[in-house]
């Protein structure tokens, strides 16, 4: 309670809470353009937040995460075009409601299930955060790394593509975390008498040149739209009715988007598409889903507002990134010499409970910024996302450049840009890349304790947290490969 | 086609790392072996890369028919527009430290308005992108330097 008192000290002051009203308002206009993933908005924010204080750069980018997740919504539901990832599944029903001539219930029904997302999941947030915190406090390095080979698995399995390519991906990622000086024992590794290098590379400019600068350019030939602005509102007792008789739906979507959350790698983009899935097999009606019922949209909407809370978890507890927009939070930590894991919450309190005070305040300002502002995003929402890729791109060389004031790393983007063009054109996916990339420095420095401490591999077995996450790895990685034999036998026999 | 020479090019590469590693000297006291996480991963990414060659091999069989009409120049063309915007950035980046934040930003955006935009002859087009490029560096600079106190190239 008292840490939450801190928190709520630390956000409640006229300068943070602006920061992050613009946040929000920033993200839900990056959210209405589709072509812009919340991941370049992050990358936008991202050079302000390193001028600022810690709490007002991490409200701000958290502003701009929700606000981005939710902005999505917008286009899904009134043009059929999710404007991010995360609102694919919105577009099933949310689209068909709004050609059925409702398209302010819509609206209304995705905005209060984001809203409402949010907030479960930041109540979840506040008090697992803090449990799994002191739980890993007890780990030793056989239990960490244990925890960062299930994280590195999760992501790696989790994708949507086919396994192989996943684990590709996650083990190149480490391959790069490995330039530079070990991290015990000093021996220089694939510097190639770089002084840069020795340091390593640091994961924002990779992070920023693998996410955003990739996708700049495979968006270059995306056409502007041109959405008409109709009458978009809707009577809020008529909404409160639909919210009241979709609570299971509510609390269910919200429940699987901070699962979803939760696994490294997994964000809002899985999230949507697995409750609005789950709701369906749940349904009494499965056949109406996908023409326009109230139950689709607030089973993806709410999930992949729930999954940014669902996100943060891993981040606050253990120092594992739930997605890329959290990794891009962490990186802003650090710039600010904060590293989160197991004792970020003991040793800065005031700014470990400040975010998930300033989570659940952007759920409000969410709320009370679209409920407003429709007809002013549906108006940006016209802007072709290339007439702002020039902007962009300033903007991920100041990102980068200003993490250690070299232009060295503002290379590091741009060679990783390429890497990243090349991986998206081949269809190998980058999240598990990026989270190689950030995990392979711990995951290396906690094996090589557990070695220097007693060499016995199988310790990392037979101690019983480690041995349950290698396990579950293992599973995470047998388990599509027989689901694939088993639809193989079933394809066969039918 | 694709994926076949994606792994080709990753076992070719892993095998080059690896031999890096052998002119590493990672001997130390304590009995770690600094090289033993990265040789594992390059071992990991080669299989892997064996294992995409071979699926991609299979699918190939069974599709019947190799895509042998793959053309350099046409898949350049296709890509042209991307490759120019990478080539614009690394001028960008080594123009950075020539000529500063203000001017090389001020040039790049007023390329890439050029090629990605496309205003064309439309006079009034330019000058509005123009003023943009200038007033949206300036402020950039302005708001960084000067406000937020981060160092930009100068």
């Amino acid at each position: 309670m008292e840490g939450i008192l801190l928190g709520v000290e630390a956000i409640l002051n006229f300068k943070t809470l602006f920061i992050l009203f613009i946040g929000v308002f920033f993200g839900v206009i990056i959210g209405a353009i589709p072509g812009f993933t919340i991941a370049m908005g992050v990358v936008l924010a991202l050079p302000f937040s390193y001028g600022m204080d810690p709490i007002n750069g991490i409200a701000l980018l958290i502003g701009v995460q929700v606000g981005g997740n939710s902005g999505g919504l917008i286009t899904a539901c009134l043009l059929g075009i999710p404007g991010t990832p995360s609102a694919v599944a919105t577009t099933f029903d949310g689209y068909p409601m709004s050609r059925n001539g409702e398209p302010g219930r819509a609206l209304a029904l995705g905005l209060w299930a984001s809203f409402i997302g949010t907030i479960i999941s930041g109540i979840i947030l506040i008090i697992l955060a803090p449990m799994l915190a002191k739980w890993a406090l007890a780990f030793g390095p056989w239990e960490h790394f244990a925890l960062m080979v299930f994280g590195l698995c999760a992501v790696a399995t989790l994708n949507e593509g086919p396994l192989v390519k996943g684990l590709l991906s996650v083990t190149l990622g480490i391959l790069i975390s490995f330039i530079g000086i070990d991290p015990l024992l000093g021996i220089e590794r694939f510097t190639y008498g770089f002084r840069e290098l020795k340091a390593g590379l640091h994961f924002l400019p990779v992070l920023i040149g693998i996410f955003a600068f990739s996708q700049l350019l495979g968006d270059l030939n995306r056409d502007s739209l041109k959405p008409s602005i109709r009458n978009l509102t809707y009577p809020r007792l008529k909404l409160l009715k639909d919210l009241m008789t979709s609570k299971i739906n509510l609390i269910r979507s919200a429940l699987i988007g901070v699962f979803v959350g939760i696994l490294p790698g997994a964000g809002g983009s899985i999230a949507n598409i697995l409750s609005y899935d789950q709701a369906k097999r749940f349904s009494k009606r499965p056949d109406k889903y996908g023409t326009g019922i109230k139950e689709g949209i607030i089973a993806s909407e709410t999930a992949n507002n729930s999954s940014q809370g669902g996100a943060l978890i891993p981040m606050m507890a253990f120092g594992i990134p739930g997605d890329a927009t959290i990794a891009m939070l962490m990186g802003a930590l650090m710039i600010h010499g904060i590293q989160p894991g197991p004792l970020f919450i003991d040793n800065s309190p005031a700014l470990a409970n400040g975010i998930y005070i300033a989570f659940l305040f952007s759920a409000v300002f969410m709320l009370l910024i679209q409920s407003r502002g429709i007809p002013l995003f549906l108006l940006i929402s016209r802007i072709s996302a290339k007439h702002l890729t020039p902007t962009i791109l300033v903007f991920c060389a100041i990102g980068s450049f200003s993490v250690n004031n070299r232009l060295f790393d503002v290379w590091v983007l741009f060679i990783f840009g390429i890497i990243g063009y090349w991986m998206t054109k081949s269809n190998i996916p980058l999240a598990p890349f990026i989270l190689g990339v950030i995990l392979g420095p711990i995951t290396e420095k906690n094996f090589q304790m557990s070695l220097s401490s007693d060499p016995n591999l199988l310790l990392f077995l037979t101690r019983p947290i480690s041995g349950g996450l290698i396990l579950l790895s293992v599973v995470l990685f047998i388990y599509p490969l027989i689901k694939k034999m088993l639809n193989k036998r079933r394809e066969l026999s039918t | 086609m694709k994926d076949m020479i994606n792994s080709v090019f990753l076992i070719c590469l892993m095998g080059f790392l690896f031999y890096q590693t052998t002119l590493i000297d990672a001997e130390s006291r304590s009995g770690l072996d600094a090289l033993l996480l990265p040789r594992m991963t390059i071992g990991i990414v080669a299989l892997l890369s064996i294992i995409l060659f071979i699926q991609s091999l299979i699918k190939l069989r069974q599709e019947e028919k190799i895509k042998a009409n793959f053309s350099l120049a046409k898949w350049i063309k296709q890509n042209k527009e991307v490759f120019i915007v990478f080539i614009s950035f690394g001028v960008y980046v080594l123009l950075l430290n020539q000529i500063g934040f203000i001017f090389a930003t001020i040039l790049l955006l007023f390329f890439l308005t050029g090629f990605i935009i496309k205003p064309g002859r439309n006079k009034k087009r330019w000058l509005m992108f123009s003023i943009y490029n200038v007033s949206f560096t300036l402020f950039i600079y302005y708001t960084f330097t000067v406000i937020l106190k981060v160092i930009l190239p100068k």
